[in-house]
């Protein structure tokens, strides 16, 4: 009984480290994980230029790895829009994080024209198809 | 917001238990199993209001608060059936907590499962706060299809869309969070959290509350210290994921039929509460639908070799009763919207290759063997180690001669075999497969088994 109750309570308490959440809020001054809280007000600013109908492309230069999080983030966060992890359409939302980015993109998908820079990685190209 | 999320709460959970308590009837001057229809209730409440919420959807946008009437007028029907099917009920509750008699009888037992149990809704809490979206199933299909159903206005249908992920995937989980945002006025990331925390919660208190009315209150701290021995169920129980529902409802099932074969509270409800469950199984998740089967299945081999076949078609109609009002909408759901699942839609003659290559066998055998003996802290339900509890505690007499253990053994059975097969004859590449999906398949029956387990504990362990 004495083991029972002894392993329930290590495993209750062994996965959480809750020293993380109280080390982030004496930095940031957040308790909550705030990365995809981020990550979804980046994309306020394109929020009114999509329909809510519309299908939209996307492209990131990340690595294939973390592209595929990167484009389902974008998805999650633009529902009802829909968005297809291609270049092939006539707007396209691109994921670029890094100051170079927008260059090693234009290169890639030379059919594509900035149509809104948000100046803070996300970006809505035209002209894709 | 709060209230708001709070009322919302409330109604799915009051809608539950009034609907359980109905289907189990009057019993005559007893308060039948109050605690056991609370608990079962909410898990039914909230996936009956899902249901109702999704229907609602397909003739008015949700955001006018429409169907907040049709959830108003089953509360009302249910409410004028239960208080006369009920009336032990509200002695009960017009008496008030005795506060002298829950002061007096916690064991030490008791406080240390409430001292473990209180650790586990910290940690709910801790991981919440690390990941306020939940895991990656959560926004990526559960949360995702929620936005669709909340934001969509009239595109909402854009969540069948071949683009995403799994878009043939019931709707229970996202429906229901899209009612408590639709109550709430806005979008919020507390509501599916909070959610996510009550179906974990649930599956602790069935499982003490249905293993303390059958077999008394120290077997019943036991159970629930064994459930809370996976640290699985720890990790995954903030991710949001919908396993934790299914989970529930397996173990629902299985307690409702422990209760309808039990000498004590022997009522044909059960039945009709079990079937009512497995309807809803098919809401929440694809493996409903094996699950119904294994019920089938398991129900029939019983009678048969138990000779009790007789008793069959008077229990399929109990058991259907509940089943078929379910079915029928999520039916619909499936032949009218959702698109082929991935699984089924790639069945061909790879499928037969697959079928008939041995190393798949030995790859989902060996990957079985250790998610049943793994301690690892993300993966953890270690099945392997509920046999340790009879080593402690003795075997039952006669444990195996009860028809609702066999049942619940042979269930737990099929569904394994079930997940085997399925991962055999996957399309995708079976070792990313396993790696993403078993240790959550293998946590929607950790409840049930432990649930059957502690019923096959000796007699004497309820004492010692």
């Amino acid at each position: 009984m004495v083991a029972l109750a002894l392993l329930a309570l290590y495993n209750t308490l062994r996965y959480q480290d809750a020293g993380e959440i109280l080390s982030r809020a004496q930095r940031s001054g957040r308790w909550m994980g705030y990365s995809l809280i981020r990550f979804e007000v980046q994309w306020d600013c394109l929020r009114e230029d999509l329909e809510p109908h519309a299908l939209v492309g996307f492209v990131t230069p990340l690595p294939p790895e973390i592209a595929t999080e990167y484009y389902l983030l974008a998805q999650y966060t633009l529902a009802p829009v829909l968005v297809e992890n291609s270049a092939q359409h006539a707007l396209v939302l691109a994921y670029a994080p890094d100051p170079g980015d927008l260059d090693t993109l234009l290169s890639a998908h030379p059919n594509l024209r900035v149509r809104k820079n948000c100046q803070n990685g996300v970006i809505l190209f035209e002209g894709g198809n | 917001m709060f209230i708001r999320l709070g009322m919302g709460l409330f109604g799915a959970g009051l809608a539950g238990f009034l609907l359980v308590s109905v289907i189990l009837g009057e019993a005559p001057g007893k308060r039948l199993v109050f605690w056991l229809r609370f608990w079962l209730g909410i898990g039914c409440g909230l996936g009956i209001t899902s249901l109702h919420y999704f229907f609602w959807r397909l003739v008015a946008d949700p955001a006018r608060g429409l169907f907040l009437i049709g959830e108003f007028l089953l509360l009302l029907i249910l409410f004028g059936n239960y208080a006369s099917a009920s009336p032990a009920d509200w002695v009960f509750l017009r008496g008030g907590p005795n506060l002298k008699n829950i002061l007096k009888q916690p064991s030490l037992l008791a406080w240390v499962f409430l001292m473990v149990a209180g650790f586990a809704l910290l940690t709910h809490i801790v991981g919440f706060l690390k990941k306020p979206h939940g895991g990656w199933d959560a926004w990526m299909i559960w949360n995702l299809d929620a936005r669709f159903l909340f934001r969509g206005g009239e595109y909402w249908q854009n969540l069948f869309a071949p683009q995403l992920i799994h878009p043939d995937y019931p709707l229970m989980v996202p429906a229901s969070v899209a009612r408590l945002w639709s109550i709430m006025g806005k979008e919020s990331i507390f509501a599916p959290a909070v959610l996510g925390g009550i179906y974990a919660v649930s599956i602790i208190a069935v499982l003490v509350t249905a293993v303390r009315y059958l077999r008394g209150p120290r077997l019943g701290y036991i159970a629930g210290l064994a459930l809370l021995g996976s640290a699985g169920f720890h990790f995954h129980a903030p991710t949001q994921s919908s396993d934790f529902p299914l989970g529930l409802y397996i173990l629902g099932i299985l307690v409702s039929i422990n209760f309808y074969d039990s000498d004590e509270y022997s009522r044909p409800g059960f039945l009709v509460v079990a079937g009512l469950l497995a309807g809803l199984a098919t809401w929440t998740k694809n493996e409903g639908w094996l699950l119904l089967v294994a019920l089938i299945l398991a129900r029939s081999v019983q009678a048969v070799f138990r000779q009790t076949a007789a008793n069959l078609w008077r229990e399929a109609r109990l058991f259907f009763g509940g089943l078929a009002p379910i079915l029928a909408l999520v039916l619909f759901f499936k032949l009218w919207f959702a698109p082929a699942n991935d699984l089924v839609a790639a069945w061909g003659p790879a499928t037969l290759e697959n079928l008939l290559d041995a190393n798949r066998y030995t790859s989902v055998a060996g990957e079985f063997l250790w998610q049943s003996v793994s301690l690892d802290p993300k993966i953890s339900t270690p099945f392997a180690m509920l046999p340790l509890l009879f080593l402690f505690f003795g075997f039952r007499k006669n444990g195996l001669k009860r028809p609702g253990v066999i049942v619940g053994l042979l269930v737990l059975a099929i569904m394994f075999a079930g997940y085997a097969i399925i991962f055999i004859t996957t399309p995708h590449r079976l070792e990313w497969h396993l790696y993403t999906a078993n240790a959550r398949l293998f946590l929607q029956l950790w409840p049930g088994a432990v649930f059957i387990v502690v019923l096959l504990l000796s007699d004497s362990a309820q004492q010692n």
